[in-house]
C-alpha cells in the first residue's frame, strides 16, 4: 500500500469514529429518554388501571350490599312469626335457629327462587343455603375453600360471587354478621378485582313490619275528606262466592273535590272515564307526556294545572277554583299572608275548610328534618294555598287486592278505577296496585290469633271498678245512673240506629288499669284512663239472636218518644238458658273526650255482634303510650301525663305500646256520624288515635287523626253470626269518612240539607315504628339501617 | 515534473482551508444547537408528562378521598336558602363524618387551593393548584354542586375542579412544553342518607 492510500483511510477511518461517538452519544441519550418516557407512560397507565380497579372493587362491593339486602329480604321473610317485637334475644334465636315455644310460633315457608331444605335452622342457615345455590358463587382461593360456613358466633361467611362470566378477579364476597345484644345483623361485603379489594359494611335490623295503613278482610270504603298515608290490602272477594255484584267491591274510594259544584264533579267524573280507559298503572292519574296515557285527555277538558306532568282530581279542582291562573287556590288568606305567598285572593274561602285543612295541613315536616319550622311552611305547609307543593293524593301508598282485576270488573260490570277514584302516589321502586295478592303477600288476621296478646291485658287490670268510680266521686267526679240518663242511638249519632241505650255516666273521672264489667254499657266522659282499660263481655255469643236480643226501637208519637222491643219475643241461648236482654252480658261502651295513656282491651267475642260488643270513641279523644312522644309534649298537660305514663314502668309501656285499641271481634266507632265543627277549625274536637288498632270491623267518621295500622278481623260471610237473618256483606265493612247520596249511601246528609254538618277531616297515617302485639302471624323483616354505612372494616 | 503533483497532494492532505474550517464549525454550530433544543425539549417534555402524571395520580386519590368523605357524610350544607330550590353550587361544604366530625372542604380560589378542615381546626391543604369552574362571562360557578330533595336531604353531590401542575419553567414555546391542567369532575350519593 503507498502512503497516500494509507493517509486516506487512516482519514476515512478517523472520520467514521467521531460519527460513531456522536451516534452512540445520541442513541444513549434518546434510548434513556425513550426509556424513562416508556416507564411514565407506563406508571401513568398502571394508575389508571388502579385506579379503575378501585373504581370496579368499590362498585363491585356495592353490588355485593345490595345483593345482600335482598338476600337477606327473601330469606328473612321466609321466618313466619307471631311474636310481635322482635327484640335482641329473639332476632340473635331467629338468626341461629335457637327459638323456643315461649317465642311463640315460628312457620317456614319453603323457598321460592331455589331449591334447597324446606326448614332451616334459623336465617343464617336459610342464607346459607341460598349462597349454596348460587351458580356464579365460586372459590378463587385457597381460603374460600369450604365456605359457606357459619361460624360458631353464627357468623355466616360465603363464598365469592363472580360478576362476570369467565372472570375470575372481578367478584364480591359476604359476610353476616349478628351483632350481640342488638337486633341488627351486620353485612361486610369485600370487592375484588385483580389484586385491589374494597371493603363495605352495613347493618339491617331484623324486625316484624305490617306496612299498610289498613289491612282487612272486609271491604274498605274510603269516602271523601280522608286522606290515608300508607298502603291499603284487603283479601275481600277471595272466598268462594264471596266476590258478586250483590257483596260489593273490595274496596270503593270517592274523590275528595266531590259535593263542591255541578261543574267540577262534571270534570272529575269525565276525568274518571279517561283514567278507567287510560291509566296504563292503575295510579288513578294520567301522564299527559305519555304516548298512550296522554290519549286520554283529549276531551276531558283539564289540563296539568299544577305542573306535577300528571293529570288527577286535583287538577280538576285547580282548574275550577284558581280563578287567576297562578296554579293554587287560596283558602286561608291570612296563613297565606303570614307564609309571604303573594297575590293571595279568596278563591276557595269558607267553601270547605275541612278539605283545604286536610290537604294544606298535611305532612309538617316536609323536608323531613325533624322539626316543623319555616322552611317547611315554604315547603307548602300550612301555607294559606292549595298547590303542588301539597303533593296531594288520595292515598300514599300501593293498593293491595287479594282478588284478580278482571274477576273484580266483570263481577262489577265496571272498571275497577271508576270504583276505587283518586290518585295514588308510590315510591319510585313501588307499584301503585298489586291484584292477585298471595295468602302470603297479604295476610289474614283472626280473632283467635290475639288470645294470648290479650290475655296479658286482663291479667294487668283490677276487679275494682265500683271502689274506683267510688274513688273517682269522692275525687269530684260525677256518676248519673242510667235510670236517669238520656236514651242515645247506636251508632251515635246515627239517623238511621239499630239500636238505643240508656247508658249511665261517669264524668271527670280517673281509672287506672281497670276492668268494666259486662253489662255496663257506659258513656265516659271527660275521663283519664291510666294503664289499661279492659271491657269485659261474654265470649260465647254465638246465638244468631245474640244481636237482637233486647234491641230497641224509638217510637215518635207526636211530642212523646218512647222506647219499645225491636224484636219482642226474641231470644238467645247462653248455656242452655233463653236470655231477653243480651245487653246485661255484653258491652256497649262510649267514651267522649276521654284521655287514654295506655290501651283499650276486651275479652274476644266468640262472634261478630256489633250491637252487642261495640265501643264508641266520640269528642277530643288522646291516646298515648309513649312519655317521649314529641306530641304529647305539646299537650298543656304534657308533663303531667308523662309523669303518669312513667309511673307504669318500662315492662307494662312495652306491652301497652303494642296495640292502643285491642279488640278483635268488636265493632269500633271513632268519631261521630254528626260532624262537630268548632268557629275555630284548629279547636275542633277530634280523635287522636296512635298504635296498632285491632278491631272486627271499624268506622272513622267526622274529626280523626290516626297514626298507625287498622287491622280488622271480622270475615263477613252470609248465612252466618250477624249474617245470618239475610244480611248481605256489602254492608259489613270498614268505612273511613263521608259518604253522601251521590255515593249510595242514603244515611250521609247531603250539604245544604237541615241536617248536614260538614265533611269531616280524617287523616290516617301508617307508623313504621309502631309496635305490634304477639299473636300476629307475619314474616319476619329487615331493613337497611343506612346510618350504619362504613367504607372500610374486616377484609 | 514528475514530483509536482505529488508536492499539490501533500499540501492538499496538509490541512482544510479556513473557508473550510468556518463552514465546518458553522454546521457542527447549527447541528450541536438543534441537538441541544432538541435534547431540551426532551426533557421539557419529559418533566411535563412526569409532572402531569403525577398530577394526575395525586388528583385521584384526593377526589377518591373527597369521594369517600361524601359517601360516608350525613347533615350536609349549605341547603339552599329557599327550601323549594333543590341545587345549589358553592366554593366550600361542611358535612359530619362516620365519626360525628364536622368537615369543612373549601376551594381558596384566591390561593388556588382545596382545604380541609376538620372539627373547627386549622385548614389543611388537600391540593394545591386548583382553581374552580368558570363561566363563559367570566362569572364564577361554584366548585361544588349539592343537589337536595325538598331543599334538605343531600341526594347528589357534584365536584368540577381543574388542577395545574406545580411547574414553573415557561420558556421554551414548544407544544408539549406547558403541563396541561387536569380537570376532576365527579359525581356522588351519600350512603347513609339515601341507601
Amino acid at each position: 500500500m503507498d502512503r497516500s492510500c494509507q493517509h486516506m483511510h487512516r482519514r476515512k477511518h478517523a472520520r467514521r469514529g467521531v460519527a460513531s461517538v456522536l451516534a452512540m452519544l445520541f442513541l444513549v441519550i434518546f434510548g434513556s429518554l425513550a426509556a424513562a418516557m416508556a416507564i411514565v407512560a407506563q406508571g401513568n397507565l398502571r394508575t389508571a388501571d388502579s385506579s379503575l380497579k378501585v373504581s370496579r372493587a368499590q362498585s363491585a362491593a356495592e353490588s355485593g350490599l345490595v345483593f345482600a339486602q335482598r338476600r337477606l329480604e327473601t330469606q328473612t321473610a321466609r321466618f313466619v312469626i307471631t311474636k310481635g317485637v322482635v327484640d335482641a334475644s329473639f332476632a340473635e334465636k331467629l338468626w341461629m335457629g335457637t327459638w323456643t315455644s315461649g317465642d311463640g310460633t315460628v312457620t317456614i315457608s319453603p323457598a321460592t327462587d331455589f331449591n334447597g331444605p324446606a326448614s332451616p335452622l334459623g336465617i343464617a342457615a336459610a342464607v346459607r343455603d341460598a349462597h349454596l345455590a348460587d351458580a356464579s358463587a365460586f372459590a378463587p382461593a385457597a381460603e374460600h375453600q369450604g365456605l359457606p360456613e357459619i361460624l360458631q358466633d353464627g357468623t355466616l361467611v360465603t363464598e365469592p360471587v363472580r360478576l362476570e362470566q369467565g372472570n375470575d378477579r372481578l367478584w364480591f364476597q359476604l359476610i353476616y354478621e349478628p351483632i350481640p345484644n342488638t337486633s341488627n345483623v351486620r353485612v361486610t361485603a369485600i370487592g375484588n378485582d385483580g389484586e385491589i379489594r374494597r371493603t363495605l359494611s352495613m347493618e339491617f335490623k331484623l324486625g316484624k313490619k305490617i306496612e299498610y295503613a289498613v289491612i282487612s278482610p272486609n271491604r274498605i270504603m274510603i269516602g271523601k275528606n280522608v286522606l290515608v298515608e300508607g298502603p291499603l290490602g284487603t283479601r275481600y272477594g277471595t272466598n268462594p262466592g264471596e266476590l258478586t255484584a250483590a257483596n260489593g267491591d273490595p274496596l270503593v274510594m270517592r274523590s275528595d273535590f266531590r259535593y263542591l259544584t255541578t261543574s267540577l264533579t262534571t270534570k272529575i267524573d269525565a276525568l274518571a272515564i279517561a283514567i278507567a280507559a287510560h291509566d296504563i298503572d292503575g295510579d288513578g292519574r294520567l301522564r299527559p307526556a305519555h304516548p298512550s296515557e296522554g290519549q286520554g285527555l283529549a276531551g276531558v277538558g283539564v289540563t296539568d294545572e299544577d305542573g306535577d306532568e300528571y293529570v288527577d282530581d286535583f287538577d280538576c279542582f285547580l282548574s275550577e277554583y284558581d280563578t287567576n291562573g297562578d296554579a293554587m287556590v287560596v283558602w286561608d288568606p291570612s296563613r297565606a299572608s303570614a307564609a309571604g305567598v303573594s297575590g293571595a285572593g279568596s278563591e276557595f274561602v269558607g267553601i270547605d275548610n275541612q278539605l283545604a285543612r286536610l290537604i294544606d295541613l298535611s305532612m309538617p315536616d316536609r323536608n323531613e328534618d325533624g322539626v316543623v319550622d319555616a322552611r317547611d311552611v315554604r315547603l307548602g305547609y300550612s301555607d294559606g294555598v292549595l298547590n303542588s307543593f301539597d303533593h296531594y293524593a288520595k292515598v300514599k301508598g300501593r293498593l293491595v287486592f287479594g282478588v284478580e282485576e278482571q274477576a273484580w270488573e266483570s263481577t262489577a260490570g265496571d272498571h275497577w278505577r271508576n270504583i276505587a277514584q283518586g290518585p295514588v302516589q308510590v315510591g319510585r321502586d313501588d307499584v301503585p296496585v298489586k291484584f292477585g295478592a298471595t295468602t302470603e303477600e297479604l295476610r289474614v288476621v283472626q280473632t283467635s290469633d290475639f288470645t294470648q296478646a290479650a290475655a296479658w291485658y286482663a291479667a294487668n287490670v283490677q276487679n275494682n271498678f265500683a271502689q274506683q268510680v267510688t274513688a273517682g266521686v269522692a275525687a269530684g267526679g260525677t256518676f248519673t245512673a242510667a235510670s236517669s240518663a238520656p236514651y242515645e242511638a247506636v251508632p251515635f249519632g246515627s239517623s238511621a240506629a239499630y239500636d238505643y241505650y240508656q247508658r249511665p255516666i261517669y264524668q271527670n273521672m280517673v281509672f287506672r288499669d281497670v276492668k268494666i264489667p259486662k253489662g255496663t254499657n257506659a258513656l265516659f266522659k271527660n275521663c283519664r284512663f291510666e294503664g289499661t282499660v279492659y271491657i269485659e263481655t261474654e265470649t260465647a255469643c254465638n246465638d244468631v239472636n245474640w244481636n237482637y236480643t233486647g234491641a230497641l226501637k224509638q217510637v215518635v208519637s207526636g211530642s212523646t218518644v218512647t222506647y219499645e222491643p225491636r224484636f219482642p219475643g226474641v231470644t238467645a241461648q247462653l248455656n242452655g238458658s233463653a236470655q231477653t236482654n243480651t245487653r246485661q252480658h255484653s258491652n256497649s261502651i262510649r267514651f267522649d273526650g276521654c284521655t287514654f295513656l295506655g290501651s283499650i282491651a276486651g275479652d274476644t267475642p266468640a262472634e261478630y255482634t256489633h250491637w252487642r260488643n261495640k265501643i264508641q270513641i266520640t269528642g277530643s279523644t288522646r291516646f298515648y303510650s309513649d312519655p317521649n312522644d314529641a306530641e304529647l309534649a305539646l299537650q298543656p298537660d304534657g308533663s303531667q301525663l308523662r309523669g303518669i305514663l312513667n309511673s307504669l314502668g318500662a315492662a307494662k309501656l312495652d306491652n301497652l305500646q303494642r296495640s292502643s285499641i285491642m279488640m278483635p271481634g268488636w265493632s269500633v266507632d271513632v268519631g261521630n256520624f254528626t260532624n262537630q265543627v268548632s268557629a275555630d277549625p284548629d279547636l275542633t274536637a277530634r280523635v287522636k288515635l296512635k298504635g296498632t288498632v285491632i278491631a272486627g270491623i271499624m268506622d272513622i267518621r267526622g274529626t280523626a287523626d290516626v297514626l298507625g295500622t287498622l287491622m280488622m278481623t271480622f270475615r263477613p260471610i252470609p248465612g252466618e253470626g250477624p249474617l245470618f237473618y239475610n244480611g248481605q256483606p256489602e254492608a259489613f265493612n270498614t268505612t273511613l269518612g263521608y259518604f253522601g247520596s251521590l255515593d249510595g249511601d242514603g244515611e250521609g246528609a247531603l250539604p245544604g240539607s237541615s241536617t248536614f254538618s260538614g265533611f269531616g277531616e280524617i287523616r290516617l297515617r301508617y307508623d313504621p315504628d309502631a309496635k305490634l302485639p304477639d299473636g300476629i302471624p307475619w314474616p319476619a323483616s329487615v331493613e337497611p339501617v343506612a346510618d350504619s354505612y362504613r367504607e372500610g372494616g374486616r377484609a | 515534473m514528475n514530483q509536482l503533483p505529488r508536492n499539490r497532494v501533500r499540501r492538499a492532505r496538509r490541512g482544510f482551508s479556513l473557508i473550510e474550517m468556518l463552514v465546518a464549525l458553522a454546521i457542527c454550530s447549527a447541528l450541536l444547537t438543534a441537538t441541544l433544543v432538541s435534547l431540551y425539549a426532551s426533557f421539557r417534555a419529559y418533566q411535563s408528562t412526569t409532572e402531569q402524571a403525577s398530577t394526575h395520580v395525586i388528583g385521584r386519590v384526593v377526589m377518591h378521598r373527597v369521594m369517600a368523605l361524601v359517601r360516608n357524610g350525613i347533615g350536609f350544607g349549605p341547603v339552599p336558602e329557599d327550601p323549594r330550590e333543590n341545587s345549589i353550587a358553592t366554593d366550600e361544604i361542611t358535612f359530619l363524618d362516620e365519626d360525628e366530625r364536622e368537615i369543612t372542604l373549601r376551594l381558596d380560589r384566591t390561593h388556588s387551593v382545596l382545604l380541609m378542615r376538620v372539627d373547627g381546626g386549622q385548614e389543611q391543604v388537600l391540593l394545591d393548584g386548583v382553581s374552580g369552574p368558570i363561566d363563559t362571562d367570566g362569572t364564577q360557578l361554584g366548585a361544588f354542586q349539592l343537589e337536595y330533595e325538598n331543599g334538605y336531604k343531600l341526594i347528589k353531590a357534584s365536584f368540577d375542579l381543574t388542577v395545574a401542575a406545580d411547574d414553573t419553567v415557561q420558556d421554551l414555546a414548544i407544544e408539549g412544553n406547558d403541563v396541561v391542567p387536569i380537570r376532576l369532575v365527579g359525581s356522588t350519593a351519600p350512603r347513609r342518607i339515601i341507601w
